[in-house]
């Protein structure tokens, strides 16, 4: 057992933390939740000048082939800085679709322009709101035609391609659609999410792609979105325990210049308790994410501790940011006041990838692994 | 990062199990009850049988006898004890007052007692809590006037664990009653046979003896029974209560509890399973149930381990161990409600004759258990602990 950050880790935590104090800040997140593109070309940039973009896309693809445990200490402080930009989308869910179960083509093709900043790929969103959205997709020629609806898409007006999952006769099945080259029309009509992050509803009306833009074989479509979706959460659930940290930081901070009763509120018993629930809540999930990250690189990817981390974070973060407005007081119920932020944040991230009820009945599938002393070799 | 136990470790665990299965009575599901004779004699049989494998002391350093075993083989060998809820590992002796007198003791003190500790020989209880004196340890009234090379002791203990199966005791007494509250307090180590020395049961809500009140009338100790120096015995506690903290008993306890408990729904789960209820109807959801319940063990475990990894590292790991604390001991008692409510009726049986099923135990293992957040420093001390020493915050 080891519980340390390797050396490159540490520089990569230091750097981000650094990086993301200065270009993204909360003045720059607020700005963003109101921007059509909702980052700037600019600062993208700079993240793919930085290496950040390519973390997991192998080096022959001009990445730099890391481990799923380095950029979960990038994802840590990205979350804590509410940094926006598809990082999580286009650099972690889509890149790691294409380096698993890409053909060469496709690999080509996205990881490059991926890693470079030069293209976003942006993979399908799995928040379920109810709706029965679905997109048909049926053989024509040599290509395919898609018909139908997408929802709650994040960046969907970046992306130079989205990876869309579509019913066909032949099952569940995968595309990976260059949205500046499509034949037919495809309509984006944006969300106004409590989040910010620019998020869309996709209408597809006659939209023709080449075979070629069929993105894993048929066989494999069912198990690429379980891949997609295991990857994602866990993704979310690392930004939320980052985001989780800061706010348990800055209410720290605040329990301890904010003075009522001749004191700092921060020497209230009450309050100090609620200040270490907050901490242990932080911890343990924190724990669980970093567990499931390392399973990630050296177990197997469907591991348990990956619907256990974001079951942890899903329901414990949330209580981190609601106490938070409690220790804070009026002051953060205000608009002005950034913690709403980080709620807003979090409650997006826990619906994304695998909702409470969804990562229950996932951890419910693995408990015929689950025992005792096996040293994390289950599944 | 990683996440697994080395080759070595494993081989240990293996063996270690591989002993008890061997030691312990065919089909044994414990753990122990130690009011009980015969439970008792099985206790004291483990404990010798730990000794002569050397696993009784092996975190002891070499030169005490020991094999200075790591923090995570120690780890282990309280995970596997506790999982196979076997008796023997003494956690007074062995894993208290060894360290405290290595530390603290007189090179008389350590002859005298280590060899009786390590050889399972000697057992020993813990004398801290007063009838007035709980959470708030300093407050403690119990005297030990200085009477020529004797201390002579007027005053009451409670809750004093194995107080009715054990040799002596370690204690703190106040030797100054003028001094600051923390200043006049003295470590003491004082022999159960003792002349004035009275041990009265106190039998728990789960309707077990496990612990007692103990009173002092005129009880006379040998100067040279004092640990540490005169009115420095609250230092001595406090790297005393580092030893006790932070264990990963209960993350074991809940963990077994859980598979118990999960077997009694996979069994209710089918028609025919053989078992009080049948859940069939309800599947998903006490599946759901138990999958958290599982989570939150794994998180508990986790913090445990890094306490740990922490002291491999040699940082001390006390806000971890404190927020382990809280995390195992509530953990262990919501999966044990969430066992009782599932067996319906037979969550709610409490007859003696019955233990060897969970269906009897399970009710009477609760209600011992709501010791868990109280005891060793109640969850709302380990709290403050975090906040003082953790978070940094004021104390006023």
């Amino acid at each position: 057992m080891d519980f340390s950050l390797t050396e490159t880790q540490e520089l990569i935590r230091a750097s981000a933390a650094e990086w993301l104090a200065e270009r993204s800040g909360p003045e720059f997140v607020r700005a963003m939740a109101e921007d059509e593109q909702g980052y700037t070309t600019e600062y993208w940039r700079e993240l793919a000048v930085l290496g950040w973009l390519g973390l997991l896309i192998p080096e022959e693809h001009g990445g730099s082939g890391m481990q799923f445990a380095d950029m979960a200490v990038l994802l840590h402080e990205w979350g804590a800085a509410l940094a926006p930009g598809p990082l999580v989308e286009s650099s972690v869910i889509a890149a790691t679709m294409i380096a698993e179960f890409g053909s060469d083509q496709t690999k080509s093709r996205l990881l490059n322009g991926i890693a470079s900043g030069e293209s976003i790929v942006v993979p399908p969103s799995y928040i379920d709101d109810g709706s029965d959205a679905t997109i048909t997709a049926s053989e024509k020629g040599s290509d395919w035609v898609l018909e139908g609806n997408a929802r709650f898409v994040p960046y969907a007006n970046s992306a130079d391609t989205l990876i869309l999952s579509a019913k066909s006769k032949y099952g569940d099945m995968l595309f990976a659609l260059d949205t500046k080259t499509a034949a037919g029309t495809l309509a984006l009509d944006r969300v106004k999410l409590a989040s910010g992050v620019p998020t869309f509803n996709i209408e597809l009306n006659e939209v023709v792609c080449p075979g070629d833009a069929l993105f894993a074989d048929l066989s494999e479509g069912l198990e690429v979105g379980q891949f997609a979706r295991y990857t994602g959460a866990m993704a979310r659930a690392i930004q939320m325990v980052g985001a989780g940290k800061a706010v348990t930081d800055r209410t720290l901070e605040y329990v301890k210049t904010r003075r009522q009763f001749g004191r700092p509120i921060g020497a209230f018993q009450a309050i100090q308790h609620y200040m270490a629930d907050m901490a242990t809540k932080v911890k343990s999930a924190q724990l669980l994410v970093n567990r499931a990250a390392w399973a990630w690189d050296n177990v197997a990817i469907y591991d348990s501790s990956v619907p256990k981390a974001k079951w942890a974070a899903n329901t414990l973060m949330p209580q981190v940011c609601w106490t938070a407005h409690q220790v804070h007081g009026a002051i953060g119920f205000t608009w002005e006041h950034d913690l709403h932020l980080y709620t807003r944040r979090v409650l997006s991230w826990r619906a994304d990838q695998a909702d409470t009820e969804t990562a229950r009945d996932w951890m419910a599938g693995h408990l015929d692994h689950l025992d005792f002393q096996n040293d994390g070799e289950e599944d | 990062m990683d996440f697994e136990f080395t080759d070595e470790e494993v081989a240990f665990r293996d063996e270690l199990n591989a002993f008890l299965d061997e030691e312990l009575p065919e089909g044994w599901v414990g753990p122990v009850d130690e009011s009980d004779d015969e439970g008792w004699e099985l206790n004291v049989r483990m404990k010798r049988a730990l000794a002569r494998r050397g696993y009784l002391t092996m975190a002891w350093p070499r030169e005490y006898g020991g094999q200075d075993a790591s923090p995570f083989m120690n780890l282990i060998f309280a995970e596997t004890m506790a999982y196979r809820r076997a008796p023997g590992n003494d956690r007074f002796g062995t894993r208290m007052l060894g360290p405290t007198l290595m530390h603290f003791g007189t090179e008389a003190q350590k002859n005298r007692y280590l060899p009786d500790i390590a050889s399972g020989g000697m057992q020993w209880c813990q004398g801290y809590s007063e009838p007035d004196t709980g959470s708030d340890l300093a407050s403690l009234q119990t005297h030990a006037a200085i009477d020529g090379d004797e201390f002579v002791l007027n005053g009451s203990k409670i809750w004093t664990s194995l107080a009715h199966r054990a040799d002596m005791m370690f204690m703190l007494a106040r030797t100054d009653r003028d001094a600051a509250r923390h200043d006049g307090i003295s470590f003491l180590l004082v022999d159960m046979h003792s002349p004035g020395l009275e041990v009265r049961p106190i039998v728990n809500m789960s309707g077990h003896h496990s612990f007692n009140q103990v009173t002092f009338d005129d009880v006379r100790v040998p100067r040279e029974n004092l640990v540490g120096d005169l009115h420095d015995g609250w230092n001595v506690a406090m790297n005393l209560l580092n030893f006790e903290r932070g264990n990963i008993d209960y993350v074991a306890w809940a963990q077994r509890h859980w598979e118990e408990i999960r077997d009694y729904a996979e069994a209710a789960f089918a028609p025919d399973g053989g078992v009080s209820r049948d859940l069939s109807h309800s599947a998903p959801a006490v599946a759901g149930r138990l999958a958290e319940l599982s989570a939150q063990i794994e998180m508990a475990r986790l913090i445990t381990y890094e306490v740990a990894w922490l002291q491999t590292q040699g940082f001390p790991p006390s806000t971890e161990a404190s927020m382990c604390k809280i995390a195992a001991t509530e953990v262990n008692n919501a999966v044990l409600d969430f066992g009782l409510e599932l067996l319906g009726g037979a969550g709610l049986i409490d007859d003696p004759d019955e233990r060897e099923n969970l269906a009897g135990r399970l009710f009477r293992t609760r209600m011992s258990f709501t010791s868990g957040p109280i005891l060793a420093g109640t969850n709302e001390i380990q709290k403050n602990i975090i906040a003082y020493r953790g978070l940094d915050l004021p104390r006023r």
